[in-house]
């Protein structure tokens, strides 16, 4: 007989590297499984000129159809489209971007970190639509208070109740000009803006800053290439005891038992493994209220005139920052519910798509603007709604012969007015900075292309409409957690993953506290 | 590649050749920096400088007919023309390498190519009775019209129109992209715009 775990956890990245990094300090046995390798950072990255690729940067065509973030240097970062499919219908199409590598998508993300509020978790007592979360914010404050440090979140305390200020290395860089003419231009608009809170360092992910720690208590066992198929349960009990997986190489077959079962495989993948598991569903919920956050990439393109010709000095141009959602908070809009964020920065070129012109006069046109361009890009809530889901489709397999999942989303009118709102004011916010607006659109990125994907197991005190308790526990399964994403009841402008490592440093602990008190395992 | 040269002839291996032996017991007991003589095997693993197909022959154009390819070496051409010390489409062998990629591509993208090539062809008979490859700048101009048309976030509806915003920017991309451009770049500053790190197959 094989050793028994205390804790399988499934999946290496933000959720799984948090469920490993808090229970092996508190003495819990973990084996962590995950789809992909292991990086060797110094073998397996390498300088390389552009032109010494093989297809001059542009990368294998249709090697990638859904991963627009794929170049050429970083394609074999991504989950191979074809080894792992997925269906939707060919009028709503699904942009699922996907890493299976130990570390998972922490390896390439933009670290972002922002906390959500009351705005989002009792949502329906602000606005009447769907449903509150089972917690508050202050339930959750205390994790924030201690992921922020370990990933050391950079920026500045601003006191704005809808990104609650957290514990950061404090961002008191300062602005070029550009910027304090866009804040000083936002101001009168009556439109927050604050320095980006981000992760710092090369990388912020679980393999650097949640994986060694966990490895150095001695209390975690790290399978990569194991692709786990389903979670297996004891007959008698209806508890979890396992998982069966596969080895992502040869294909052979394995089953590794434990007394807990963690599901961090990334929000659609846990909603997949439950879904071919038949289990956690007796709510119906299972797989439904699919949401992400919108992206209008580029809302404007801007110019700062007195950087054109050359003239775009470090002290004029540069930098970047944030505007927190600012709509529905203390008044009502009439044509959407909640609201959207920007990123936006200033410096780099326009595109030169943006210039109807060719040749000669294009470069030339590129010239005069070099450095001298201001851009924005709009995050915008999406409501979570029953009817977008996901489901397994028994016809479709991926390479190791489990069936893959058609997911069904797509953007609704709120979510378009809102788009159209912020193509407005961030076209105002522009021009009274005295920028010049080149272009503007509100065209959003497909579904699932913001890489911000939550819901399908979501969380609540109701066992008939919710898949999960408040501890990422499920209602039905009393030793099957989920802690990706997938728990999300509503989200906000805000990127999810600080509000996912700390819903699962909050879970985990209390899976600890369950285990040593033996009312799991 | 300096650099790599210097420290091959440091170690003792010629540039030319020198496999790597599997290293026999003996060889083991030597020093791994201790130069090695003329009658001892090398025990470092030689990093040999190579060059790019690209750089040494001519690339064959495999999907487009030659009206096609003319009409596109011209389109390029004029596109991104070399302008000053910057090579441009044409020093870098973009028509070839568009032939290559395009002839690499999903079918729509190549469709829009070929039939966006042929209607620049109709276009320059019907107007001015000769191939596109063969018209001046004022004539091709004329055709290019549709370039000229305000930035708009909708795809356009007429064939030429997306054709030709499509080859924009691959023309541009491939230019930039190419060593010619990274070449010309390096010789007027030390930052070497055309690096990126690499990601290889993780196994
Ligand atoms: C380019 C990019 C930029 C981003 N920028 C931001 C940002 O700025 N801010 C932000 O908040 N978020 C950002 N994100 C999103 C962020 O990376 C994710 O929210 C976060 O990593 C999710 O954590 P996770 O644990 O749910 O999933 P992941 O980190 O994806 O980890 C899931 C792991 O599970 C493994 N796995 C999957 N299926 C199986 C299976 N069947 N068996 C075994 N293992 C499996 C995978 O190999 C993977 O390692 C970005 C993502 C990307 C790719």
């Amino acid at each position: 007989m094989k050793p028994e775990y205390d804790v399988l956890i499934v999946g290496s990245g933000a959720s799984g590297g948090m469920a490993a990094w808090v229970l092996t300090q508190k003495g819990v046995k973990c084996l962590m499984l995950d789809a992909g390798p292991l990086v060797d950072f110094e073998r397996q990255r390498g300088l390389k000129h552009v032109y010494e690729l093989p297809y001059r940067g542009f990368g294998k065509p249709g090697r990638f159809p859904h991963v627009t973030q794929a170049d050429e240097f970083n394609a074999n970062v991504w989950a191979d489209e074809k080894q792992n499919p997925y269906t939707y219908d060919p009028d709503d199409p699904y942009y699922w971007v996907r890493i299976r590598l130990v570390g998972g998508k922490t390896l390439m993300w933009g670290r972002a970190s922002w906390r959500m509020s009351d705005y989002e978790f009792k949502n329906k007592d602000h606005d009447g639509f769907g449903d509150n979360w089972p917690i508050s914010y202050k339930d959750l404050a205390p994790y924030y208070d201690r992921v922020e440090p370990l990933f050391r979140v950079k920026g500045r305390r601003e006191g704005f109740p809808q990104i609650p200020d957290g514990v950061y290395l404090e961002d008191n860089s300062a602005d070029s000009e550009s910027i304090r003419r866009f804040i000083a231009s936002a101001k009168r608009m009556n439109v927050p803006t604050t320095k980006e809170r981000v992760a710092t360092g090369q990388f912020a992910s679980s393999v650097n800053l949640l994986l060694p720690g966990a490895l150095e208590t001695g209390n975690l066992t790290l399978i990569p290439h194991a692709v786990v198929r389903e979670v297996s349960t004891d007959r008698k009990t209806g508890l979890a005891n396992g998982v069966h997986f596969i080895d992502r190489r040869t294909k052979r077959e394995y089953h590794a038992r434990a007394r807990a079962v963690v599901l961090g495989a990334s929000c659609l993948e846990s909603a997949r493994l439950l879904l071919n598991s038949g289990l956690a569903n007796s709510s119906g919920a299972l797989g439904h209220y699919l949401f992400d956050q919108f992206y209008v990439k580029n809302v404007v393109e801007a110019v700062v005139p007195e950087a054109r010709g050359g003239r775009a000095t470090r002290e004029l141009m540069g930098g970047d920052g944030y505007i927190p959602r600012f709509r529905n908070l203390d008044t009502r809009e009439k044509k959407f519910l909640r609201g959207y964020a920007y990123d936006f920065g200033s410096g780099g070129t326009p595109h030169p798509r943006y210039f109807p012109l060719y040749g000669a006069e294009l470069q030339q046109a590129l010239a005069d603007v070099s450095g001298a361009g201001f851009g924005m890009t709009t995050m915008g809530t999406v409501l979570p709604r029953f009817e977008h889901l996901v489901r397994i489709n028994k016809d479709v397999k991926d390479e190791w012969g489990i069936p893959v999942l058609h997911i069904h989303q797509k953007y609704t009118e709120n979510e378009f007015e809102m788009a159209k709102d912020s193509m407005q004011v961030a076209e105002e916010l522009c021009r009274g900075a005295g920028f010049e607006v080149i272009a503007k659109h509100w065209q959003m990125v497909p579904p699932g292309e913001s890489i911000h994907e939550l819901g399908t197991c979501r969380m609540g005190d109701n066992l008939k409409t919710s898949v999960l308790n408040q501890f990422n526990q499920c209602h039905d399964v009393k030793n099957l957690f989920v802690m990706d994403g997938s728990s999300f009841v509503s989200g906000g402008s805000q990127n999810p993953t600080l509000t996912i490592l700390a819903l699962a440093m909050r879970a985990s602990e209390y899976l600890a506290e369950q285990m040593r008190r033996r009312a799991i395992g | 590649m300096k650099r790599r040269r210097a420290i091959q002839t440091l170690a003792g291996i010629s540039v030319a050749g020198a496999l790597p032996l599997p290293a026999s017991p003996q060889q083991t007991s030597v020093a791994p920096n201790q130069p090695t003589g003329a009658n001892q095997p090398p025990n470092e693993t030689p990093k040999l400088d190579s060059a790019v197909a690209e750089a040494a022959a001519e690339s064959v154009p495999r999907l487009f007919s030659s009206a096609q390819f003319g009409a596109l070496g011209r389109l390029a051409e004029l596109l991104m023309p070399a302008a000053g010390e910057n090579p441009g489409a044409k020093e870098a062998g973009v028509a070839e390498f568009l032939d290559f990629l395009i002839g690499a591509s999903p079918a729509d993208r190549q469709t829009l190519y070929r039939e966006g090539l042929d209607k620049l062809n109709v276009e320059a008979r019907n107007r001015y009775g000769k191939h596109f490859a063969e018209t001046t700048g004022t004539e091709a101009g004329t055709i290019l019209a549709p370039l000229r048309r305000a930035w708009t976030d909708e795809s356009p509806e007429d064939p030429l129109a997306r054709f030709l915003q499509a080859a924009k920017q691959d023309v541009m991309e491939a230019t930039l992209n190419s060593r010619e451009w990274s070449v010309t770049r390096a010789k007027r500053s030390r930052r070497a715009g055309s690096l990126g790190m690499y990601w290889y197959p993780i196994e």
